[in-house]
């Protein structure tokens, strides 16, 4: 995988790809090699599980821990105080600092 | 769970005592106060994995309402006290809800890559559908409607970098024809075939269509409300249009402004502090109560002006949770509220998010919790 100036992604990094999951053409990325080690879909279907991501992404692609998931778009939500426009993921992927933790059984 | 999104700002808890601007005036006779925040009720259940339960809800008159849930359609007849499901309503997928009439529902709602309007004139004993195709994935859904337009707001799934919509009008019933949008956002009709829409990547963008939908002309805001804005639909009062305006920020402020000329001209008549704290784009929830526009500050409190720049007196409303998400006023003194509350049991996990309705049929100041059936 090479990053987008081509430069090959560092080995301890780990390349993903963010779309929707269907107007993007997200599951055709399985078919590339290497392939993304994981997906970040965007389906506002208000369900956060990562194994639901509809009928464009193959249910046997990406099954290893390597999906993040857009659940719903923008909304205003008040954390500590302050109300903020944002949109609504659930992570069962890599992440920065964390890359393999599970961070809500809601997300699987 | 990530929320994203300006995470710059996610820093500060600024609940501020209310403040008078200078430009504000009160009713005579009313006297600046603080507004008393009213603490939210923490909920108990964790149905993050359910989904919002209350997907939205709309009113005809004080006492019959009509809502929809991640499960069912439902109405009430007495003010949200007791509830009757439809039964032969479908509502799989459903976005958005639309009450034209005593008997006359729309629902709205994304199936796969399409979107299916559903109509009931009979109270929702009967359905029709109308499949609308969009070129994307669609991701939200809006309404509108006059007399005699019926107006869909396709929001295309993206990341919030774009702001890419559809938007679909039936005139008379008739079929939807597809128009261009010229963004995302909130969708409203004054007047015969005046479409507005409020919304674009930062939520700080008007637009108009004087001729439903076919062109569409961004409005030009005083420039003294800056760029940290969020902007509402207007309302039509007394022959003008009011826009609330939510100027964004550590301290938030309300703007009304005022135009004579169909949006051609603003005025700002209004402004007052609301308290609280709102990033960029954050346009309070506003709604149209009598001869007033009302706006729910986010520390609680309830704020409004009329069409004539006088601002009222803010009401502490008592049983309200915070987290007012839609604000509607039936009349001067009933109103329907949607509050949705969120938190996080330990760190980013456990999360839960919980959407409840409220009712009021004394101007805001006292409020019940309009308990729906599972």
């Amino acid at each position: 995988m090479v990053t987008l100036e081509g430069r090959p992604v560092a080995q301890r990094d780990r390349a993903g790809v963010y779309g929707s999951t269907c107007a993007s053409g997200l599951d055709d990325f399985a078919g590339i090699s290497p392939a993304p080690d994981w997906i970040w879909g965007a389906l506002w279907d208000l369900n956060p599980s990562t194994s639901h991501l509809g009928t464009c992404v193959a249910t046997s692609h990406w099954t290893n821990r390597q999906r993040h998931k857009q659940y719903r778009g923008e909304h205003p939500e008040t954390w500590n105080g302050v109300m903020l426009s944002v949109d609504s993921d659930c992570a069962n992927g890599p992440m920065f600092g964390d890359l393999d933790r599970l961070i809500d059984s809601a997300c699987l | 769970m990530i929320r994203t999104r300006h995470p710059a700002v996610l820093s500060g808890v600024i609940v501020g005592a209310l403040m008078l601007s200078a430009c504000g005036r009160l009713a005579p006779g009313a006297s600046v106060s603080p507004t008393a925040s009213v603490q939210a009720e923490l909920p108990t259940e964790t149905p993050l994995a359910n989904g919002p339960s209350i997907v939205a809800v709309d009113a005809i008159d004080d006492t019959t309402a009509w809502a929809v849930t991640d499960r069912q359609l439902l109405v009430t007849a007495d003010g949200g006290r007791s509830w009757r499901i439809v039964s032969a309503a479908n509502v799989t997928g459903v976005r958005a809800l639309l009450v034209l009439g005593a008997q006359h529902i729309v629902l709205a709602g994304i199936d796969g890559l399409d979107v299916l309007i559903r109509t009931s004139v009979d109270g929702g004993q009967s359905w029709q559908e109308s499949r609308l195709q969009t070129q994307g994935q669609p991701g939200d859904v809006r309404l509108a409607a006059s007399d005699t337009l019926l107006a869909v707001l396709v929001q295309q799934t993206t990341s919030s970098n774009f702001s890419v919509a559809d938007v679909f009008v039936s005139r008379d019933g008739g079929p939807f024809d597809k128009r261009p949008a010229p963004a995302a956002g909130t969708l409203s009709i004054a007047g015969a075939s005046d479409l507005w829409l409020a919304g674009g990547v930062f939520d700080n963008q008007l637009w108009r269509s004087a001729d439903a939908g076919l062109t569409w002309s961004e409005i030009r805001l005083p420039t003294q409300l800056g760029t940290a804005i969020g902007v509402s639909v207007p309302e039509r009062v007394a022959g003008r249009l009011v826009l609330p305006v939510t100027i964004n920020g550590p301290a938030t402020q309300e703007a009304w402004l005022t135009s004579s000329d169909d949006g051609a001209t603003w005025q700002q008549v209004a402004l007052m502090a609301v308290g609280g704290n709102t990033g960029q784009g954050v346009a309070l929830p506003a709604t149209l109560a009598g001869d007033r526009v009302v706006v729910a500050g986010p520390a609680g409190g309830l704020f409004a002006a009329t069409a004539a720049g006088q601002l009222l007196v803010p009401v502490s409303p008592n049983g309200l949770p915070l987290g007012v998400t839609t604000l509607r006023f039936t009349s001067a003194t009933a109103a329907w509220a949607l509050v949705t509350q969120y938190g996080c049991a330990s760190g980013k996990s456990q999360c839960f998010e919980v959407t409840r309705l409220f009712a009021t049929s004394d101007g805001g100041q006292t409020w019940y919790e309009a308990r729906l059936p599972r």
